[in-house]
């Protein structure tokens, strides 16, 4: 088989599908009343394919939660099943004395690699040093959740589920369920409404401003959801319409490719940019780090 | 008159102009300031694309509100 043979077939198929793809959703979307340019993906296929064999139900189930269940499952469930698995062979194998010493296999080396450096980050992110290490699994968790997810609507036939705006806007609450609830443990409770105020002990000047820093504290909490949840929906939505955009526009050339590059690139800096905001929204919320010559008390 | 149809992509691009300058402000301070101190190049960068982050959120805030507008457009006969 020569290389031109190939390389025509490729760009042919590329092309053909991916074309029609595009146009395939644009029909659908167009049916429902509003045009958003999206790529076919697995789960439009199945329920399309459900419709026709009369399964109305099922259908409109999968086409209603098809971004946060079964696209998240897709990549999260095997990812935290391998982990767990991991785990457990780590701390009850049979030989888990000589493993936990010096660690063997490939599935200890690399998950431990990762957790290393979720942890480094997230004691540069938070800067509260040891009591930092409760948070890890947490922060942990949030910034592999979000690079797979986004990194999933780069795959053929698959959906980023941070690509709605439903996904993202449930991280961002359960961030600021956690960030508000470990003030309120960090600080106290009426600590925590002090800080809302803006109040400090020492400074009787923050008494006086204290009425008008109180509302403008709190809609600055309420906002920081809505800033989160907008900021990764906008980019990676806006990342998977431009690559749609391009595919298809010159019939044997894949045009979208440079944009994959640039999603990669995306990607990874905004579950940076959400894990590192998250972790300062804890870190603003708790008392400085105590040095270590005040560590001696009791 | 169809006010709509020009105004949403100038919504854009003005965004889009705000957000030049304000980054290329910012990053500008970042390299001055990696040129000063090699040695703390990994954290300036990491402020800087914290910093770049919320610069951008302004724009892509645009870009929302873009793309819930844009159903109201009038459809071409």
């Amino acid at each position: 088989m020569s290389l031109m043979f190939i390389v025509n077939h490729l760009t042919l198929l590329n092309s053909s599908t991916f074309g029609m793809a595009v146009e395939h959703a644009s029909e659908n979307a167009e049916s429902s009343g509003e045009k958003s340019l999206e790529l076919t993906n697995l789960v439009q296929l199945i329920s399309q394919w459900l419709e026709k064999t009369g399964n109305e139900k099922a259908s409109n189930f999968m086409h209603l939660f098809e971004n946060p269940i079964f696209f998240v499952s897709f990549i999260i469930l095997p990812i935290a099943i391998w982990a767990i698995v991991t785990y457990r062979r780590v701390t009850r194998g049979a030989d888990r004395e000589s493993r936990a010493n010096i660690p063997k296999g490939f599935n200890q080396n690399f998950w431990e690699m990762i957790v290393q450096g979720l942890a480094d980050f997230t004691e540069q992110g938070l800067g509260l040093g040891e009591r930092g290490r409760s948070y890890v699994p947490f922060i942990g968790s949030l910034f592999l959740f979000i690079l797979l997810n986004n990194l999933l609507g780069l795959i053929p036939l698959f959906k980023s589920p941070t690509s709605s705006l439903n996904t993202t806007l449930g991280l961002a609450i359960v961030v600021f369920f956690t960030v508000q609830i470990h003030g309120i443990r960090a600080l106290g409770l009426f600590g925590w409404i002090l800080h809302l105020a803006g109040i400090e002990r020492g400074n009787p000047l923050t008494y006086i401003f204290a009425i008008l820093m109180f509302p403008l504290h709190v809609l600055s909490e309420l906002i920081k959801p809505m800033s989160l949840s907008l900021r990764l929906y906008g980019n990676i939505f806006g990342e998977d319409m431009l690559i749609a955009a391009f595919v298809g526009l010159v019939a044997f050339i894949p045009l979208q490719t440079p944009f994959y590059f640039l999603a990669i690139l995306t990607s990874f800096i905004q579950t940076m940019v959400f894990t590192l905001l998250a972790c300062c929204y804890i870190a603003s919320f708790s008392h400085a780090p105590e040095s270590h010559a005040a560590v001696q008390h009791a | 008159m169809d006010l709509l149809g020009f105004s949403l992509p100038f919504a854009i691009g003005m965004a889009a102009l705000g957000s030049g300058l304000g980054l290329g402000r910012a990053i500008d301070a970042a390299m001055t300031a990696m040129g000063r101190q090699p040695e703390a190049i990994g954290r300036i960068q990491t402020a800087m694309l914290i910093g770049c982050a919320f610069i951008e959120a302004l724009t892509i805030y645009a870009l929302v509100a873009v793309f819930v507008l844009k159903g109201n457009l009038p459809v071409p006969k």
